[in-house]
C-alpha cells in the first residue's frame, strides 16, 4: 500500500516537473522570438577629459553685446553645467536664443522667420556597437571626417555640422523652410562661419 | 489516473499561460524578400515631388491584428533604392513607438506609390500594408557616415494607418525636453542623451512648445505633410541622432532607427503603453 502511494507521489512529481519544464521552455521560446536581434548599446560615457585650460583661454576673446547679454541672463544655468559652453554671437541668433541645460550637455536654440538654429554640446558619447564598427570603411569614423575635423551633413531639413573642441562634441543644426534655396542651408560656408565665430563661456565652477 | 489528470492539467495550464504571455500577435520575424511596390515617390526635397494628397481613405481597418505584422530585415531597401545598412542593433532600446496607435507602416516615400519614383498616388492600399521596409540609407545626397555609401536617407519614413492628415498622433519616444521647433521639424532631446527628430508634423497644431518637458508616450503633434514652404506625402520622418565613438573619432550623427522601431512596434502590439 505504502509502496503504491510512493509510486503515485513519484508519478505526480514527475508530471509536475515535466509540465514546469514545458512551461519554462515555452516561455523561453516566446521570449527568444520577441528578443531584440542585438544587445543594445551601453549608456553614454564620457569620452575625453575636458581641456579646461584651453577653454578658459578661449573664453578671454571679446564677445558681442548680444552674446554678453545672453550670458548675463543665463549665468546661473550656465554655471551649473559641467562643460564649456559655445554660443552663437550673431545678433539675429543671439537675440531669440533659449538655453536648455542638462549637466553634461546643453542645447541652445533660436527660431527666426523660415529659419531655425540649434546647437547642442555634450561631453558624453555612445560606444558604436561592433555591428556598426565592422561596417565602417577602413580607418573607422575618422575616415568619414574631413581634415579640419568638422563633419558637415546636408540633411532633409537643412544642414548639420559637428566638431570636437576642448574634448567636447558640439553639433549645430540649421533648418531652412526653403530648403536648398536658402544659402544658409545650401552652402556649408555659412555654418562653418558660425562655428568660427562661436563665443566660449566657461561655467564658474568648471570641473 | 490522478497523475495523468495532473499532467493534463499542468500541460493545459502551461499552454494557456504561454498563450497569455504571447503578444496578442505572434512574434514576427523578418520575412523573406517581398514584392516591392512600384516606384515613384516624394518625401525629400532632393528629388521630391510636391504631393497634394487625395484624402481617399484606404481600406485598412482601425483594429490592429498583431499576428499580421511582418517586416523585412534591416538593410533591405526597396528595389533599386540604394544600399541599406544591415546593422541589427537596436539603438534606442525600450523606446516608445513614435505614433500613438497601430497600425503604422514603415516604408519608402520616394519609391512607394505617390512618390517621385513610384507609381500612382500616395493613398494606394499598397502603401498601407505589411511588410515594413527599412529606408535608412535610401539613395539621397545627404551625408550619412553610417551608411555604406557615406550618404543616404537619414531616418525612417512611417505612414500612419491611412493617408489622412491630422488624424494620427506622434508621441515622445522617450522622456526628455523639446529643444527645437522649426518650420517642419521638432527635436526631442531625450534624457538618455539621444535626440529624436520628428519631421512633417502639422506645425500649426503641435501639442508641445519649446522647452516643454515631455514624458515617454506624450503627444507631440499630428502626423501631416508639412515640409517648409512645400508639402510632402503624409508621413512621419523619424530620426535618431547620437554622439558616437569608435575609438578613432567621436561624431554626432544619425543612427539606424529601423530595428528600434520594429522592436517598439512589436511591444506596442503586445499591449505595452
Amino acid at each position: 500500500m505504502e509502496h503504491r502511494k510512493m509510486a503515485a507521489t513519484l508519478r505526480r512529481m514527475t508530471s509536475i516537473a515535466l509540465a514546469s519544464t514545458f512551461l519554462g521552455l515555452a516561455t523561453i521560446a516566446l521570449a527568444q522570438q520577441r528578443t531584440p536581434v542585438q544587445p543594445a548599446p551601453q549608456a553614454p560615457i564620457r569620452v575625453k577629459e575636458i581641456d579646461w585650460a584651453r577653454a578658459r583661454q578661449a573664453a578671454q576673446a571679446p564677445t558681442t553685446p548680444k552674446a554678453r547679454q545672453f550670458i548675463t541672463l543665463n549665468r546661473q544655468a550656465i554655471d551649473a553645467l559641467r562643460l564649456p559652453v559655445l554660443l552663437p554671437q550673431d545678433p539675429d541668433l543671439a537675440t531669440p536664443l533659449r538655453l536648455f541645460p542638462r549637466g553634461d550637455s546643453y542645447t541652445v536654440s533660436a527660431k527666426l522667420t523660415k529659419f531655425a538654429f540649434t546647437l547642442t554640446g555634450s561631453r558624453q558619447a555612445f560606444h558604436l556597437p561592433p555591428e556598426a564598427v565592422k561596417r565602417l570603411p577602413p580607418g573607422g569614423l575618422k575616415s568619414r571626417l574631413p581634415a579640419d575635423g568638422i563633419l558637415v551633413e546636408k540633411t532633409e531639413s537643412g544642414i548639420d555640422a559637428s566638431h570636437v573642441r576642448f574634448g567636447v562634441n558640439y553639433s549645430i543644426s540649421l533648418e531652412c523652410a526653403d530648403g536648398p534655396k536658402d544659402p544658409r542651408c545650401a552652402d556649408e560656408r555659412y555654418v562653418r562661419g558660425l562655428i568660427s565665430r562661436l563665443a566660449v563661456v566657461v561655467p564658474a565652477h568648471g570641473e | 489516473m490522478a497523475a495523468h489528470r495532473a499532467t493534463a492539467t499542468f500541460l493545459l495550464l502551461a499552454v494557456l499561460l504561454a498563450a497569455g504571455c504571447q503578444p496578442s500577435a505572434p512574434p514576427s520575424g523578418p520575412t523573406g524578400p517581398t514584392k516591392t511596390p512600384g516606384a515613384k515617390g516624394s518625401g525629400s526635397k532632393t528629388g521630391s515631388k510636391s504631393t497634394t494628397p487625395t484624402p481617399k481613405p484606404t481600406s485598412t481597418p482601425d483594429t490592429p491584428v498583431a499576428s499580421e505584422f511582418k517586416f523585412n530585415p534591416a538593410g533591405q531597401l526597396h528595389a533599386n533604392s540604394g544600399q541599406g545598412d544591415a546593422d541589427p542593433t537596436i539603438y534606442a532600446p525600450g523606446m516608445r513607438f513614435p505614433i500613438e496607435k497601430p497600425r503604422a507602416f514603415a516604408n519608402s516615400q520616394v519609391w512607394g506609390h505617390g512618390g517621385l519614383h513610384g507609381p500612382g498616388g500616395e493613398c494606394d492600399a499598397e502603401n498601407y500594408g505589411y511588410p515594413w521596409s527599412d529606408n535608412f540609407c535610401e539613395t539621397r545626397d545627404f551625408t550619412a557616415p553610417l551608411c555604406p555609401a557615406g550618404t543616404g536617407h537619414q531616418g525612417q519614413d512611417i505612414r500612419p494607418n491611412s493617408c489622412a492628415r491630422d488624424k494620427y498622433i506622434a508621441v515622445a519616444a522617450e522622456a526628455g525636453t523639446i529643444t527645437h521647433i522649426g518650420t517642419f521639424t521638432v527635436y526631442l532631446n531625450a534624457d538618455s542623451g539621444r535626440v529624436f527628430r520628428y519631421l512633417h508634423l502639422d506645425m500649426h497644431n503641435l501639442k508641445v512648445g519649446l522647452g516643454d518637458k515631455v514624458a515617454r508616450g506624450q503627444a507631440i503633434g499630428y502626423v501631416a505633410n508639412d515640409f517648409g514652404t512645400t508639402q510632402t506625402t503624409i508621413h512621419l520622418h523619424f530620426e535618431i541622432r547620437e554622439t558616437v565613438t569608435d575609438g578613432t573619432a567621436t561624431i554626432t550623427t544619425f543612427v539606424p532607427p529601423y530595428t528600434s522601431l520594429v522592436d517598439a512596434y512589436q511591444r506596442m502590439l503586445a499591449g505595452e503603453k
